[in-house]
Order: C-alpha cells, then structure tokens, then sequence
C-alpha cells in the first residue's frame, strides 16, 4: 500500500471529509507526493550563509550573498533542462518571467515574495527542489513567517549555522522546533573555511544536538571551497568543502528515500488527523444530542402550562363577574339613595303639592344620570375583566376581545314611565267648615257646660267665645296633619319609584351581564381550544421526532463507533507505513 | 565647561545628602557609599553582548582599565556586542532608558564578510546603515563595526610576526591564494613552519592574515606602518573617537546621572517622608542643567518624541553634541579657527527658531535648549580666546 493509497482511504473517511482543515491538509499532503518532487529547505538564522551554500551546492550565484541581511523571499530551484527564472509580485499570484541574473537582486530588493528558478543540475534531478528561505529572528519577524510557511511543506530540511561558534541554545530549540515539522533535518555547519577550530565545533554541536534528543546528523561545509573546486573542477577541493556529505545526503537519504519520507510525512499526517479526528468522534459518543428530546419536553410544558391556564381564566372569568354583579348593583343602590336622600330632606320642608312638577323633572334627571353612569361604569369594569382574562393567553393565542353588545338600559327607563303623581290634594272648603264647626261645637259645648254651672246659659258669651278660639285652633292643627300627610306620600311614591327603577335596571344589567360573560367564555373557550389543538399537534410531532430521533441517534452512535473502528484500522496502516522500508 | 564643574558638585553633594538621610539603613548606606567612591573614579563603561560576541578580544584591543566585561549596574556607559543585529540585540537594548550612554559595537565584523579581504569596508557600511535606522537609532547613540582580533593584532605585532606575514606575501600568488583559501589548507601540517602559521592564524584570523599579506604586497612593508593599517583598519580608531566623543567628553555628565540614578534608586526602594527634600532637589538638578537638558532632547529628536524641520533637525542633534561635544564638533566644522562668529549666526538663527510662532510648543522648546547650548559654546570660545 502507498503513502497516496493511504491519504486516499483517509480522505474518503466521512469523518475526515466533515473537517475542511484536515481535509485540506491532508490533499495538500496528497498533492505534494503525488509530485515527484523532493523539498528540501535551507533554513538558518541570519548570516549564516544559507543561500552562499544552495549557490555553492549547484554552482551558480541564484540566491543573493550579502554582508548585510541579504534574503528577504524564498528562493524555489527546481530541475529544468533550460535555465528559466521568475518571481511572484506581492499582491499577485502569478509568475513574472526574468532573467536568470536578476534574481539575486529581485530577492535582495525586497520586492517579491517568492522566485521560481529552474535550471539543469545533476543533483536537482530526480524531483528534488531546494527552497532557499530568509534568516530566521527570533521567531517572529514577517522573514520568520514566510520561511516556516516554507518550512511546513518541507520533505526535509537543511538546518545552516556557521561553524564559527558552537550551536546556541536558541540554534538549538530552531533545531528542536524543525523536527517536530519535518522528520527528516540534517545539520550543516558551514563556513569551515575561516574556522580554524571548526572540527572541536562539529563535536561540541554533534553532542550538543545528542544531549538535546534530536536525531539530526550533522555535517560541515565551506562554500568557498565548493566554488573553487565547481570553477577548478578539483574533486580534491571537493572534497575538502564537505560537499560530497552534504550531497551524499540529498542523494542516499532524501532522494533514495524519497519514498519512505513520503511514507513518513503521509504517516505522520494521517496519524496527527486521525488523532483529532477520534477525539472528536469520541466527544460526541460520550455526549447525546438533547435537541430534538428538548422540543418533546418544551411542547409538554406548554401544554400543562395551557391546562393551569384553562383553569384559571375560567375561575376568573366566574369570580370577576359575580364581583362585578355586585358591584354594579350596589353602585346603582348607592347612587339611588344619595337621590332619595336630597328627597326626604327635600320633602321635610316643602309641600309636595306646590313642588311636585318641579321636583318629578329634578328626580327624573338625577335618576337617569345615575343609571347611565352605573351603565358605563360597568362596561368599563367588564372590558377591564376581559382584558385581565385575555392576558392569561400568550400575546398570540388571546386574539381580538368579542364585541361585548351591552344593551343600553335607555329602554329600561323608557319602559318604567314617569313617576306616578299620589294624592296630594289639600281639603276642600266644605271639610274645613266641618272641621271648624267641629272644633268650635266642642269648644263651645265644652265652655256651655262649665258656665251653666255658675248659673250661666249654655250660649254665654264665654262659651261662644271659646267655641270661636278652639273651631280656629282645630282648622290649623288640621292643615299641618294635612301636609305631614302629603310630605309623606310625596316621600312614599319616591320610595317606590325609585325601588322600582333600581330592581329594573339592576334586572337589565345582570341580564346584560350574563351574555357578556357568556360572550367571553366563549369567545375564550375557543381561543383555549385553538391553542390546545396546536399544543397536541406539536406534542405529537415532537414525540414522533424523538423516537425517530433516538434511532438515528443510536444509528449515529453505531456509525461513529464504525468511523472510530475505521480510524483505528486507519492508523495501523499509516504507522506500518512509516516502518516499511 | 563651568556647568558641568558645578553638575559634578551638585551629584556629590545629592549622594553625601542621601547617605546622610539613610544613615539607618545598611542597605542603602552599603549601596550609596559603593556609588560614591565610583563617583570619583574615572568613567566605567560596561562591554555587553551574547556569549562569544568577542567581549573579552575588544577588551583586549581597548585595553583600557575602566572598561568592564558583563553587567550593566554600576556602569555609567555600555558598549553593546553584537554580530549580525538580531532580534534579542534589540530586546537587551529596549530597557535602555536613555540612549544616549550606549554604543552598539558590530564585533567580530570581519565575519559578516566571509573573512573576504574587503570584509571591513562591507561591514563599515552595515554599521552605518544600522546608524541610520531609525529603529536602532532609538536604542543606542552610535553604531561601530569593529574586529577585535585585527585590532589586539595590530596592536601588538610583533617583528617576528611581521617576518611571517612579509615571508607569506613573498609566495607565488596563486600559493599563497590556495594556502590562505580555508584554515586546514592554512594549518597544513605538509607544509613547513605549520607552528608558526598555527600562531598567525591565532593572532590574526584567515581574515587577519589575507588581510596583512595583501597589504605587505601593496607595500606596507614595515612592522609599525602595517600594524597601525591593521588597527586603522580594524575599525577601532572609530570605536575609540565613538568612545571619545559619546563617552569621555561627557564623562562628568554621565557621571553625574549615575550618581543621581543612584540616589533615585534608593529613594524609589526605601521612600520615607523626610526625603522629600532630596527628592525635589534631585528633580530640579534632572531638570535644570543643561547637559542632562541636551542628552534628553538628544533621545527625544532621536526617538521621533520631538520632530525638527528635516533640514535643521540634524545641525541640532549636532550642536547637542551627538558627533562630540567640543565647540568644533557642535558647530561641525573641522579646525578651532575663529569659530566664534560662525557660533553667534548659529545662535541668532536658533533664536528666531526658538520664537517661530508657527512651531508647537514642544519645538520651540527643543529650540529654546539648542539656543542655551549655543550660549554655552560662545561662552568656551570666547574664554578661550580670551
């Protein structure tokens, strides 16, 4: 099985497939070893003649050497039979063709981002392309970045440092960093050249690199050396340069083993995907979806919600209007005796037989105007009740309150007629001389009687006399019962009109009530209803959902367990990959 | 100048306050009596930099006694080592807090090179790039490329030495190329007299020794004239006219903030209320004499904090004494002829800057400063004349 057969199962994997990252990862991955071509890095810090030694290693001044920070783009120099050369504009993404010469300059200018070259070498041959990069500082410089960019699809990667001081502790974790990017680094120390200690250097950095856990080889070169011996055609000064390691190693290592770093790299990759992957998968196994369980649960709720709700409007539909019932009657009670009120002490004083047109007029206003504010004051504690019934229904469901079609009590005061006048006639004048004479004859029989005793007629002048005063005394005490009398049958039809009017309009209001809250406990009742047939609806879909849901949830958990199982398989194969050889 | 007799007067005195005031504490008696006796001795300047920056070679090419390797405490100067400038230079010289008493020092130079016979002229030219950049700028005062082993060579060739180097220049060209092309060709041990190449290439480096062998060639044919091209070459007479110029003609300056950074550090880390008086006194001594006035206006035109006019703001940080502080130096002219004359149409020109209506308030400050150096000038040039 190949590395590219491998990246394909994975790729095919859904699991894999849902992640765009790793996918494209890994395609990249796929793309890059389905080129032939072996990439192989210069990376170093600044001035440590990285691209003095891609010049030396193919014999040709491509990459600029400079005292000053010389590198500022990646260099790419790939095998081609004619000498071609371009670089990549920042801003743009296609090559601009340019002469072979310029191309240390384009790169030292700063104005491109990267330059192609392909020129014919005997050690580029066989897909090997050799990536020139800027120094790394530090690791954050925007040099820095383009050269891990560089770095990340690396097949391996030449790690330069001169070999005029050892390996530095900050060379050292670059080196540390490098292997966890690409397994395959190797060491090259250069400028052996002007280093006369540069061999105890090798063996300090050899052990340096050992005690730090890295398997890097090391090896030690001078470019200067190498381009005497390209220009001399010396394979003594060859020799001398250190160059036949450095290119033994691109050769033995990285091209023959192009296959098994191909392996490597896919098996690597494959290996950190299928990690993320499985603890993705795993999550989700531990973890149940609640969703479709959750709108179950919410639909249930909402219908024991209703079912409270029912209840209590109905109870406050009841209740409010059994309040309002009485309320409404003791409003128009209230109103009605404040009226009779004013009449009896109206009565008190005045004859009814004077005042009475007068005062039917005065009773009739102040009646009319109590039963129309009692009337309105009730519709409006009615649609006040409605409203306070309404709000037990969500702003949705409550629907526009019915059209309450309170009767307009005019009718019942048009029907009870005018107050009956009673008999408030005053004594004719007949009875007053009945009445006179009767006081009078008592008077003067009573006077008669006591004067004849003292020997006296019974008509004396006394006994007249007295006769005369008590005839007048008993016609005014006669006058006064008169109109106490008529005060109070005045007071007594009031009474009776007034009874009537508030047992009339009391009937009509309580009738009129009675439809309202018919009305409305229709009106509601539908509205209840409409909501619950919704509420059933949802629970029934919500119940269907969960049971589906469950067995697609216990589909998925099997297919995850089948994806896991998959992945697992997956990743024996990409670490056989690595150890087949 | 007078003002700086007096600076030096008033620092001591500040230092005899505060070990008066803190006579209780130990620590900082112990700490504010060290500062004191440094205060007498001559300028220290520490030499900074990555292990095996080439601290101990310039060192030894210096070969000054009050130059110290390592820590930047109790130091009034620093010469920061460096190869190619790298990212952590430029972090060690960030905490700097006035840039004025620092000179960054491209050692090793002849290695950015390749150890090519030219490299110091290359590295000559880096150094003054990096001068230029306004991002070192800010960090230090000067740039300098130097390679010390060319310098300690220069300074102490020997005749012997000089034998080897005229006997090598004396070999067939092409020889002598392929001999001086790589240190194991140098050290071959088929060849004779392999010791006494081992020595040269010790004393001298490949570069040091392409270097001397070319210029026997070109006629430096004698041991003094090729050890004072050596150490011409070897860039440290600019590193010592750099050191002349930042360093010992402010000495009693730099001195004096030493001192004064002193005093501060101790009342910043034992702070009790009847300090407050040399607290004061040691701000209104910050703040009102003129060199301390210059080295700050010399960082702020140096970091951007005051922007000048292009055209005037370099003939300012000249006249601050950037390149020097003698009257010739700040005026940039060359000779101490009558420099005097020249000196007043500086500062009448300076004047009208100072109360240019148009420029903010932070310029016509800057302004105001060059202006009291320029009196300052006048005033050495006409006691000399005098």
């Amino acid at each position: 099985m190949t590395a590219l057969d491998v990246i394909d199962e994975a790729l095919r994997q859904p699991a894999i497939g849902r992640r765009r990252d790793l996918t494209s990862r890994l395609s990249r991955l796929r793309g890059r070893l389905a080129d032939p071509a072996i990439r192989v890095v210069v990376v170093g810090g600044l001035k440590q003649g990285k691209s003095q030694l891609v010049n030396a290693l193919l014999g040709a001044s491509i990459c600029p050497v400079h005292d000053d920070v010389a590198s500022s783009a990646p260099a790419v120099i790939r095998h081609a039979e004619q000498p071609w050369a371009a670089v990549v504009r920042p801003g743009q993404q296609r090559l601009e063709s340019i002469d072979l010469e310029q191309v240390a300059q384009e790169i030292s200018g700063g104005q491109v981002v990267r330059a192609e070259v392909g020129m014919p070498r005997a050690v580029l041959s066989g897909g090997l392309v050799i990536v020139d990069t800027p120094g790394v500082d530090g690791l954050r410089s925007e040099h820095t970045s383009r050269t891990l960019a560089e770095l990340a699809e690396a097949d391996a990667v030449l790690a330069v440092t001169d070999a005029l001081t050892e390996l530095s502790p900050t060379e050292l974790q670059f080196l540390r960093f490098a292997t966890t990017i690409c397994p395959n680094v190797l060491g090259v120390l250069t400028k052996t050249d002007l280093s006369p200690r540069w061999r105890s250097h090798l063996e300090r950095n050899r052990m340096l690199v050992a005690e730090a856990g890295l398997a890097i080889p090391l090896v030690a070169v001078s470019s200067v050396l190498r381009e005497r011996a390209l220009s001399t055609g010396s394979t003594d000064v060859n020799a001398e340069s250190g160059f036949p390691a450095l290119v033994g190693y691109l050769e033995n290592t990285v091209k023959a083993q192009a296959g098994l770093l191909a392996r490597r790299s896919a098996s690597e990759a494959i290996l950190a995907v299928t990690e993320q992957v499985s603890l993705g998968l795993r999550a989700e196994l531990s973890t149940q979806d609640p969703s479709s369980l959750a709108g179950l649960e919410e639909a249930q709720r909402a219908a024991e919600l209703l079912r409270r709700q029912s209840a209590r409007w109905q109870n406050m539909l009841m209740d409010g209007m059994a309040d309002l019932m009485s309320d409404v009657d003791h409003d128009l009670r209230e109103r009605t005796r404040i009226i009779l009120r004013h009449t009896d002490q109206a009565f008190d004083k005045a004859d009814p037989a004077k005042t009475w047109d007068q005062f039917c007029d005065w009773l009739a206003d102040k009646l009319t105007d109590a039963v129309l504010r009692n009337y309105d004051w009730t519709v409006e504690r009615t649609h006040w009740l409605a409203q306070r019934i309404a709000e037990q229904f969500d702003e949705e469901s409550r629907g526009t309150l019915p059209e309450l079609g309170f009767r307009d009590p005019a009718s019942v005061l048009e029907r009870m007629g005018g107050l009956l006048t009673p008999d408030l006639a005053p004594p004719g004048i007949a009875n007053k001389v009945i009445t006179g004479l009767r006081g009078s004859y008592s008077g003067m029989l009573m006077f008669g009687l006591l004067t004849s005793l003292m020997g006296m007629p019974l008509v004396n002048f006394v006994s007249v006399g007295a006769g005369a005063v008590m005839g007048a005394k008993t016609l005014k005490e006669e006058r006064d019962a008169q109109l106490k009398r008529r005060q109070a049958v005045a007071k007594t039809a009031v009474q009776r009109h007034v009874d009537e009017l508030v047992f009339q309009v009391g009937k009509h209001s309580r009738d009129a009530l009675r439809q309202v809250q018919r009305r409305l406990r229709e009106h509601f009742t539908e509205q209840a209803e409409q909501l619950q047939d919704a509420l059933t609806d949802s629970i029934r879909r919500a119940r269907e959902l969960a049971t589906a849901d469950l067995q697609a949830r216990n589909q998925r958990n099997q297919t995850i367990t089948e994806e896991i199982n998959t992945l697992v398989a997956l990743r024996q194969r990409a670490q056989a990959l690595a150890l087949t050889s | 100048m007078i003002t700086q007799e007096v600076l030096t007067e008033d620092a001591r005195a500040m230092l005899e306050w505060a070990l008066r005031l803190y006579r209780g504490s130990a620590k900082a008696v112990n700490f504010l009596a060290q500062q004191r006796q440094l205060f007498d001795e001559p300028l220290r300047v520490g030499v900074t930099g990555r292990a095996k920056a080439g601290k101990s070679t310039l060192l030894d090419a210096l070969d000054e006694d009050d130059f110290v390797e390592g820590h930047t405490s109790d130091v009034d100067a620093v010469l920061h080592l460096t190869g190619p400038v790298r990212a952590e230079d430029r972090q060690a010289l960030q905490g700097n807090p006035l840039p004025v008493n620092t000179i960054v020092v491209l050692a090793r130079a002849d290695e950015l090179g390749g150890g090519r016979v030219d490299a110091m002229t290359s590295a000559k030219m880096v150094a003054r790039r990096l001068r230029a950049e306004p991002e070192l700028g800010e960090l230090c005062q000067d740039v300098v490329a130097v390679d010390g082993l060319l310098a300690v060579a220069g300074r102490t060739l020997t005749d012997e030495e000089f034998d080897a180097v005229a006997a090598l220049a004396a070999l067939p060209r092409e020889e002598l190329d392929e001999l001086v092309l790589s240190t194991d060709r140098f050290l071959n041990p088929s060849l004779e007299d392999v010791v006494l190449r081992q020595g040269l290439l010790e004393r001298l480096g490949l570069f040091g020794v392409r270097l001397s062998t070319t210029l026997v060639r070109r006629g430096y044919g004698d041991p003094s004239r090729l050890a004072a091209e050596l150490v011409q070459r070897s860039g440290l007479n600019d590193l010592r006219l750099a050191v002349q110029r930042h360093f010992t003609e402010r000495a009693p300056v730099l001195k004096a903030r030493s001192a004064l950074v002193a005093v501060e550090t101790v009342l910043r880390a034992e702070p009790r209320p009847d300090a407050r008086g040399l607290h004061a006194e040691v701000e209104r001594i910050q703040v009102t004499t003129q060199d301390f006035r210059e080295l700050r206006l010399l960082a702020a035109l140096q970091t951007g904090r005051v922007e000048l006019p292009s055209e005037i703001a370099a003939e300012a940080e000249r006249l601050l004494g950037r390149g020097g502080t003698s009257p010739a130096s700040r005026l940039g002219l060359d000779d101490d002829q009558d420099h005097l004359q020249l000196a007043l149409g500086v500062l009448d020109r300076w004047q009208a800057y100072a109360s240019n209506p148009v420029w903010r308030r932070a310029q016509t400050d800057a302004a105001k400063t060059v202006v009291r150096t320029c009196e300052g000038i006048i005033d050495t040039l006409a006691r000399a004349a005098r």
